[in-house]
């Protein structure tokens, strides 16, 4: 029982860092249809403010501020610089960027930092534990269900009761319309990848917490992870996003847990199965058919 | 001392051409509407009415010529800015955002008000279109998309009406509606004359709309073919069966 607890714990803590993620993801796709492939990135440039900051003496929490903050700018500046003048191109051409600034800022992050892993001093607090009873739970565990929980709450307040939060609510569901009514294109567009660079910073910030270190290509596979989230949540769904991203690192770790060790090397194959397989019966996702305007029903 | 008066119509539209790639929707339309008209656009299928409409709230095909709103060109204004600037449109199949409440749907209507700021300028005129429309009054929490059709309507010009609009663009609002529906809008689109709103107002029903319109014009393949009071331009059946005798 105490392995169930504790596998579930670890579970829902690496299922909620991937939900931040596949909530950003959905966010731009929802606004934007645009799949953004460089949003990994977003991580490592949290990862590097934050070695830049604490290497500059700056204590661990306002460090992870200030990586947040990079994430958020870097997001606009994305959008401002690579994929605004490429508004109303193909699909493809926007996959294509996204993915060409993917590369470019990996390529630069190991010819003007290192290849190598960047350590990061983590406070005490991520490496402790908690017992509850005669369960050890760790305290990252517990702080990123906590950071997770409080952001969502959070972001679903904005969506539902504040004016922006509508009217990117309404972007969402018709862009078109929503210019109709006086909503500003442009606005929406910054806005969803700010508050997408927002989350993916404090994903960041966790993520750095459980490895520990830094390196050029450590966003890689956490949003390859957000991005199969949003799949099997449903593309452009937030509600559907976060479901996806705790399902994905419930799976993860539940199959860690079980697979025995010939089989370890199999998880993400046998994770990327199961996806296919709720996507038989769901092809749309499991909360399909939506758009940012859909937070609402979650 | 009174304000002189504004020499300007409302909304001029000069000499506009506009198409999508190269097919023309309009050619050469002309056409003024007054501050308090309401002017009916009367035409068959494909006259380029809804692209008037759309050219002038900004969505539209791609247009070149005058189109004037108190004698200021719209040419290069985006539609959120021409919101702002008064005009709101109400689109054919009134595309409200489905999956939020009809509240919410109201509230985004407003970002366009100059007073969208002010809390009481909003709770105010929520308060007078719940008057106008005592159907928000009860559905306001409701999912818009699980309004009926005439429902929608009437949240869909609420929504419009949201933003304080100088001229209120009306595209076919009684489309797809059962008679009684109709009625409804009809009637609805009657008292929003009675308060002085200013209307340009594309309508499936010749009859209906000739009895609402100070004016009309007449589209036909892009062009307008007529214009006048509804006496000039005649009865509304003579109107129909000249539509299908032009076979456009």
């Amino acid at each position: 029982m105490d392995t169930v607890i504790q596998t579930l714990v670890n579970g829902i803590a690496l299922g909620g860092t991937y939900a931040l993620l596949a909530i950003g993801l959905a966010m731009v796709y929802s606004v934007m249809g645009l799949i953004n492939f460089a949003h990994g990135e977003l991580l490592t440039i949290t990862g590097y403010a934050l070695v830049g900051a604490i290497a500059l003496g700056v204590p661990f929490w306002p460090a992870a501020l200030v990586g947040v903050i990079a994430a958020a700018l870097a997001a606009v500046a994305m959008e401002r610089i690579a994929l605004r003048p490429l508004r109303g191109a193909s699909l493809e051409t926007l996959l294509l960027s996204s993915f060409a600034i993917s590369v470019v800022l990996q390529v630069l992050f190991a010819e003007l930092i290192s290849t190598r892993a960047k350590p990061v001093a983590t406070p005490d607090l991520f490496s402790s534990s908690v017992s509850l009873g005669s369960i050890e739970i760790g305290s990252l565990q517990l702080v990123t269900i906590a950071v997770v929980v409080v952001l969502l709450v959070a972001l679903t307040l904005f969506l539902r009761r504040s004016t922006l939060g509508r009217c990117i609510r309404a972007a969402g569901i018709d862009f078109e319309m929503a210019r109709l009514v006086g909503v500003r294109a442009n606005s929406m567009f910054v806005l969803a990848f700010a508050l997408s660079g927002l989350l993916a910073g404090v994903a960041g910030v966790l993520w750095v917490g459980q490895r520990g270190s830094v390196d050029p290509s450590m966003g890689l596979t956490p949003v390859i992870a957000a991005f199969l989230a949003t799949i099997i949540g449903g593309l452009g769904n937030l509600s559907g996003a976060a479901l996806g991203g705790l399902l994905y690192g419930l799976l993860q770790t539940v199959l860690e847990q079980i697979l025995p060790a010939s089989l370890q090397p199999y998880r993400d194959a046998i994770v990327v199965v199961v996806i296919v397989a709720i996507l038989l019966f769901r092809p749309n996702g499991l909360l399909s058919r939506g758009s940012i305007g859909r937070v609402r029903e979650a | 001392m009174s304000a002189p008066a504004d020499p300007a119509p409302l909304l001029e539209v000069a000499a506009l051409d506009a198409a999508y790639g190269a097919i023309r929707a309009l050619e050469e339309v002309s056409l003024t509407v007054a501050a308090g008209e309401v002017v009916a656009l009367l035409g068959p299928n494909g006259a380029g009415k809804t692209s008037l409409l759309r050219a002038i709230a900004g969505v539209g095909p791609t247009v070149s010529g005058g189109l004037r709103l108190h004698g200021r060109e719209l040419a290069g204004v985006t539609p959120e800015q021409r919101v702002r600037r008064g005009i709101a449109l109400v689109p054919e199949g009134r595309q409200l955002f489905g999956s939020m409440t009809v509240d919410d749907n109201l509230l985004v209507g407003r970002v366009g008000a100059a007073g969208r700021r002010d809390r009481e300028q909003t709770r105010a005129r929520l308060e007078e279109l719940r008057e106008l429309f005592p159907l928000l009054r009860d559905a306001g929490a409701r999912l818009a998309g699980s309004l009926s059709g005439g429902q929608q309507q009437q949240v869909a010009i609420a929504r419009g009406l949201m933003s304080d609009p100088e001229l209120l663009l009306l595209d076919e609002p009684s489309l797809g509606l059962s008679p009684q529906l109709v009625d409804v809008v009809f009637a609805t689109i009657a008292a929003l004359r009675e308060r002085g709103t200013t209307m340009l107002l594309v309508e499936q029903d010749v009859a209906e709309a000739m009895a609402l319109a100070d004016r009309c014009y007449v589209l036909a393949s892009g062009r307008v073919t007529a214009s006048g009071t509804p006496e000039q331009i005649g009865a509304p059946e003579d109107l129909v069966g000249a539509y299908f005798g032009a076979g456009s």
